[in-house]
């Protein structure tokens, strides 16, 4: 398969197939607490895209390019972790600075951002998958994608939620895992799309 | 500058470092004990299905990575091959260990090294057979495979032993096609591999 | 019930360590109260012997990582502190892991990246923040202690229920006869969303009215 196909599969694979949220059970802090309405959802989604992008391609040059090189993946968990939090930290800096309004839309998810597993998660799945340079540039973005996605779509429905007559005990974080429960039934569609 | 930045970070670099070499003795106590274990996982795979061998010899590449086993019985005869071999699965990368016979004429069966297959449906590839009962994993034991493996979706494995069909999981075809896929391919391989 | 009584009587003069250690046993629940360190009730309960392995491990990280924490509290500087919280909870997971590959390989394998992802449970470094980097040591131990137990008892509930409804067995061993129908939606993740919950559903109901 040439190389541009392998990539869609890498992007198709992690944004839809083994969405992080549903299948993985990665970021579901975020996705149960940040979900109540749409717009704060595609924010703390960009938010979330952004930095797992750019974490996930550093966090494979300093582990194939530093840690494998000396002989040293003891110490993987730790410069992962290391290397988000600053870029967290930098990337927070950055927009503050340089794009205000930005930074008012999705800057207060950024401290949020360090504590969530979907990015530490993806920078360990893509080791574990052994994947390349590109590969892991590509899974880094659709990974965030698949996070957006998942997070609107649930936003979207508890938006319509707040109208129906739930129970009162399953209010809140009951009926929205069970939303979620629904979800990831309709994801499994995906699997099987990719094969060989 | 510099003074300010050290009383600031002292705290930071000292315990860096300490963490550092703790982990470091960690690893060092415990790193045989771990590549014991994994062997010894290779090992025990291997001896399930190469049942007539007693010892095992490792073919590795330049890189010191396995290309294939070789399976001997207390005489020292060839009892059989195995080599690793993957491919996409329903949900993910299925990883097998296949074996065969010293003249690569029947297949001695697969055991499952990585699977993330559905829960229930797919992941019966690495359940072993009930009583009376002729499992997948069992459905690829001791079978010729002069000629590619094909699948049938429905059937009674009980009567498809020796010919070239293998009955797919009821609700898992895709699995079972892709297994099938990778223990042709790992069959083909292992002839090339040995004509060399 | 039991667990009310003893609520009541803490409230008097119980000494303030054991009180943390009671308050994250139930009142503060990780799992069922404060909905915490979801991604691994979620992800590794299906079975009940993955979750109580989990459940140790991260007790283990819980209590190190807090001790630690709390030991160096008064040395720490204010902005970071959770470069240093991070740093410390790495470190103890780094060991738990390499504990799990070197004397459990088959449940380190089978929770494979979940037992690194500990790092980022939000519990663990919301106890540093809220107890470790604010209490002398003999607290922090007891409430690490106590959430840690906490959690472990919540990821057990999930794991029972999900491995007796989907296998009708326990620690892989049958228990149910073999008429019962398995429920195989409890094994997929959407048997993980759904058990959890309805079981906050039912804690609601009937907790919280009194």
């Amino acid at each position: 398969m040439d190389i541009a196909g392998h990539l869609l599969v890498v992007f198709i694979s992690i944004a839809l197939v083994n969405n992080l949220v549903l299948t993985k059970f990665l970021g579901i802090c975020p996705y149960l607490g940040v979900s109540r309405r749409v717009d704060m959802a595609f924010g703390m989604g960009c938010a979330v895209t952004f930095v797992i992008t750019i974490s996930g391609t550093m966090t494979w040059l300093i582990n194939n390019l530093i840690l494998q090189k000396i002989g040293m993946d003891y110490l993987k968990y730790i410069a992962f972790i290391m290397v988000i939090a600053s870029m967290v930290q930098l990337v927070e800096m950055y927009v503050r600075k340089f794009f205000p309004s930005l930074y008012d839309s999705f800057g207060i998810f950024l401290p949020l951002i360090v504590t969530n597993c979907a990015i530490l998660g993806t920078c360990l799945f893509i080791d574990l998958w052994g994947y390349g340079f590109l590969e892991a540039v590509v899974a880094s973005f659709g990974a965030g994608l698949g996070f957006t996605l998942a997070i609107c779509i649930m936003g979207g429905i508890r938006e319509n939620l707040e109208w129906a007559d739930i129970p009162q005990a399953l209010r809140g974080a009951g009926i929205t895992l069970i939303t979620a429960a629904i979800m990831t039934l309709a994801f499994m569609g995906f699997s099987g799309m990719i094969k060989g | 500058m510099l003074i300010k930045f050290i009383r600031q970070s002292w705290l930071v670099l000292v315990s860096a470092l300490a963490f550092g070499l703790l982990v470091a003795g960690v690893n060092a106590a415990l790193e045989g004990k771990i590549a014991e274990n994994a062997r010894l996982k290779k090992e025990k795979a291997l001896k399930t299905l190469l049942t007539d061998a007693t010892s095992f010899e490792t073919i590795t590449d330049d890189e010191g990575n396995m290309v294939y086993s070789v399976g001997k019985d207390s005489s020292g005869n060839i009892a059989g091959y195995a080599l690793i071999a993957s491919g996409g699965g329903f949900a993910d990368k299925i990883e097998l260990l296949v074996a065969f016979d010293s003249e690569i004429k029947i297949l001695k069966g697969f055991y499952v090294l990585k699977s993330q297959e559905t829960p229930g449906f797919g992941d019966k590839i690495t359940h072993e057979s009930k009583p009376g009962e002729i499992g997948f994993k069992k459905r690829f034991q001791d079978r010729p495979i002069d000629n590619k493996l094909i699948v049938i979706k429905s059937g009674n494995p009980k009567e498809h032993t020796d010919d070239n069909t293998i009955v797919a999981i009821t609700g898992a075809t895709i699995t079972s096609e892709a297994v099938t896929k990778i223990v042709n391919d790992a069959a083909i391989k292992m002839k090339k591999l040995l004509e060399k | 019930m039991a667990t009310g009584e003893k609520l009541e009587l803490k409230q008097n003069q119980t000494p303030e360590p054991l009180l943390h250690f009671l308050r994250g046993l139930w009142e503060e629940n990780a799992v069922f109260r404060q909905m915490l360190g979801m991604c691994p009730v979620l992800a590794v309960t299906a079975q009940l012997q993955p979750a109580l392995t989990m459940g140790i491990a991260t007790t283990f990280v819980l209590v190190c990582s807090n001790a630690v924490v709390s030991l160096i509290r008064n040395l720490i500087q204010g902005h970071l502190r959770i470069l240093m919280f991070t740093l410390t909870i790495a470190t103890f997971v780094t060991i738990a892991d390499k504990l799990l590959q070197a004397f459990v390989p088959a449940m380190s394998e089978k929770l494979g990246p979940y037992v690194p992802l500990i790092i980022v449970n939000c519990l663990i470094i919301g106890r540093a923040e809220a107890c470790g980097s604010r209490k002398p040591i003999i607290t922090s131990l007891l409430d690490a202690l106590g959430m840690g137990l906490g959690f472990t008892l919540g990821l057990c509930v999930l794991g029972t229920i999900r491995e007796l409804l989907a296998d009708g067995a326990l620690f892989g061993i049958s228990v149910l006869p073999e008429a019962f129908p398995k429920w195989n939606v409890m094994k997929l993740p959407a048997g993980a969303f759904l058990t959890l919950g309805i079981l906050l559903g039912l804690s609601n109901h009937f907790l919280k009215k009194k």
